[in-house]
């Protein structure tokens, strides 16, 4: 033990001597292990975040939309319902988009209709819309979207409403009307946008309704909600049970190409990362070992006159690699609160939630220390095998 | 008495073309106490000598005996050992650590030899004053003045009382009254039983010995060659 204290000391005493260079040295193994840190930090919560964003938005979700054509009748009636009927199915719902030109919105007291208001849109969705799209706010009373018959009422974004003049501090304005295509439409809710959907800017009136408007359902999708992992299997069956009789008139978005690309975004994310980590590191090694290579050489009288007053060839070994650790120690420290701080801010500043494990810093200071070991070996080798007999004349 | 050193027809040569016979068939002997003096020109192997007399080299032939150990097929862990417990070096250029200080330096041999914490404040204390510089403990060794200095690798060669102290030109980069102030310290480690060798062109510490060795083309000698 005493003698790693002496050899601790002994670097103590050597590297406060020559402080610019150990500052030096201290700065280029905490760039080095902060930026592994860093690009291991930001790996994690980037692929984190990509995990999160599209197991939320695409993961559980399935699209079935018209293989193409204007024919009608494409979904049946009960098309939601079908698809309940597969295990492993949350919710479904269909909407169809109608063209502004053709809905017309505006404030019902407006006599002209020729001036509706712009910037909003027009859908016509069932009552599982609402649920596949985790759509809230005023939302009760929504199985009237679901009537075939042709009922006036319209559930409204907050901008849709506040374009129309309607109430947004409550989630059912009662007594308000708009006009959609010239007929009186009562507001019976206002939404909620989710993850999921905005609908910040939509009027939503009931399927049957909109595709009335539109003729024909070609333009309308059924999206489904699975457990999570049941996107694969429920994909393959979804068509057969939606259209049993014309399966090939349906397209089904596959989830499971979403998913390998998922996985595939990740695997390059920690690929980056690491060897981008590595060379760095690489770089910081060969740095190190260049500067302790050049201090072995400066230091040559001094290495003789250690030999001459009995230090073994063990003795000067351990002399520069304890040198290295010292070094790579406390590079690794301040390496691992850079590389923190560098993950926090790239984090905020993309608006990601922070997702670190608490072994990272431990990383950098691990990753620090053997840096300046590795970096140290070589030099000190030399540094052992110098003769001491022409090291000490050398001036 | 045992002799403190032992050299028989200690050869030293190096490889070139053709080879370098920097030292040949060298016997010497020396006695504890016995303050001896190997004078010769620069070039003539006083180095090469002096360099396997503190095991910092092998011969080439020959064999040599340090404290009754002989050293042909000791181990390396062993020189060293030697080295640090019972052989002090004082060189020409002084050799401190500039950037420690005087109380540092002398530290350095004794935390090489491995002796304990402890004990080590009262050996550095004890070799400071024997050398005079008590009062230059804390200064910056690159400070001292060019005989502080040479007395400074003095007292980091005595600190732990070794049995033979080998002085290369220790009075070489001094002037006349800092020569007699070591020379006046190497005479007082010799009344206490360590064996000088001193390795010399100098007269004035050529006369201080007691037994002058000639060295002249690597080939040793008691009586000057005649010119």
């Amino acid at each position: 033990m005493r003698i790693f204290v002496d050899t601790f000391q002994d670097c103590a005493i050597d590297m406060t001597a020559r402080l610019q260079r150990t500052l030096l040295l201290i700065i280029a193994v905490a760039l080095g292990a902060g930026t592994f840190v860093m690009s291991l930090g930001s790996n994690v919560t980037a692929s984190q975040q990509i995990a999160n964003d599209m197991a939320a938005g695409t993961l559980d979700q399935i699209s079935v939309a018209v293989s193409g054509g204007t024919d009608t009748n494409n979904f049946p009636d009960d098309a939601d319902a079908r698809a309940l009927t597969l295990p492993m199915v949350l919710s479904s719902g269909r909407r169809i988009d109608v063209d502004i030109d053709t809905a017309q919105p505006n404030r019902f007291t407006t006599a002209n209709v020729d001036e509706y208001v712009q910037g909003v849109a027009v859908a016509g969705v069932t009552t599982g819309y609402f649920d596949v799209m985790d759509l809230t706010g005023g939302t009760a009373g929504a199985w009237v979207l679901d009537s075939t018959q042709h009922t006036n009422v319209a559930y409204l974004g907050v901008q849709a409403a506040k374009e129309l003049g309607i109430p947004t501090d409550t989630p059912y304005p009662s007594g308000y009307q708009i006009s959609l295509a010239g007929h009186r439409v009562d507001v019976v809710g206002i939404v909620q946008s989710s993850e999921r959907a905005r609908v910040d800017n939509v009027i939503l009136v009931p399927y049957a309704q909109a595709v009335a408007m539109k003729i024909s359902d070609s333009e309308a999708v059924l999206t489904v909600r699975t457990a999570i992992g049941a996107g694969g299997p429920v994909s393959k069956a979804l068509r057969q049970v939606v259209r049993p009789d014309a399966p090939e008139r349906l397209t089904v978005t596959q989830v499971a190409t979403l998913d390998s690309l998922r996985s595939g975004v990740d695997s390059q994310l920690s690929r980056l990362g690491m060897s981008v980590g590595v060379m760095l590191l690489a770089l910081t090694t060969l740095l190190i070992a260049n500067s302790m290579i050049v201090a072995v050489m400066s230091r040559t009288s001094e290495i003789g006159l250690r030999r001459a007053l009995g230090a073994s060839q063990g003795d000067i070994a351990r002399l520069f690699l304890t040198e290295g650790a010292i070094t790579g120690f406390l590079g690794g420290l301040a390496g691992a609160a850079l590389g923190v701080v560098g993950t926090l801010v790239t984090a905020l500043a993309n608006g990601w939630s922070v997702t670190m494990p608490l072994w990272l810093p431990f990383i950098g200071l691990g990753i620090g220390t053997v840096v300046g070991i590795l970096a140290s070996v070589y030099p000190a080798t030399s540094a052992a095998r110098i003769n001491p007999a022409t090291a000490i004349r050398v001036d | 008495m045992t002799a403190v050193i032992n050299a028989h027809q200690l050869s030293r040569s190096f490889p070139g073309t053709p080879p370098i016979h920097a030292l040949r068939d060298a016997t010497l002997s020396v006695e504890p106490g016995e303050k001896v003096a190997i004078y010769g020109p620069s070039g003539a192997g006083k180095s090469t000598l002096l360099n396997l007399l503190g095991l910092l080299d092998g011969p080439t032939t020959g064999s040599y005996t340090v404290l009754g150990e002989e050293t042909a097929t000791m181990p390396a862990r062993t020189k060293d050992r030697l080295r640090s417990q019972a052989i002090g070096f004082v060189f020409q250029q002084f050799q401190i650590l500039g950037h420690r200080t005087t109380r540092e330096n002398i530290d350095l041999k004794l935390s090489i030899a491995r002796i304990p914490h402890a004990k080590r404040a009262a050996l550095v204390d004890d070799a400071l004053e024997k050398v005079g510089l008590t009062h230059r403990a804390t200064s910056q060794a690159r400070n001292l003045s060019g005989g502080e200095k040479q007395r400074l690798a003095i007292a980091r060669a005595i600190v732990n009382r070794p049995q033979l102290l080998l002085a290369d030109e220790p009075t070489g980069n001094l002037d006349a009254r800092n020569t007699d102030l070591v020379l006046s310290l190497l005479d007082d480690f010799s009344a206490a039983g360590i064996a000088v060798v001193v390795i010399t062109h100098s007269d004035r510490t050529a006369a201080w010995s007691h037994r002058n060795v000639f060295i002249y083309d690597g080939v040793l000698s008691a009586t000057p060659p005649r010119s």
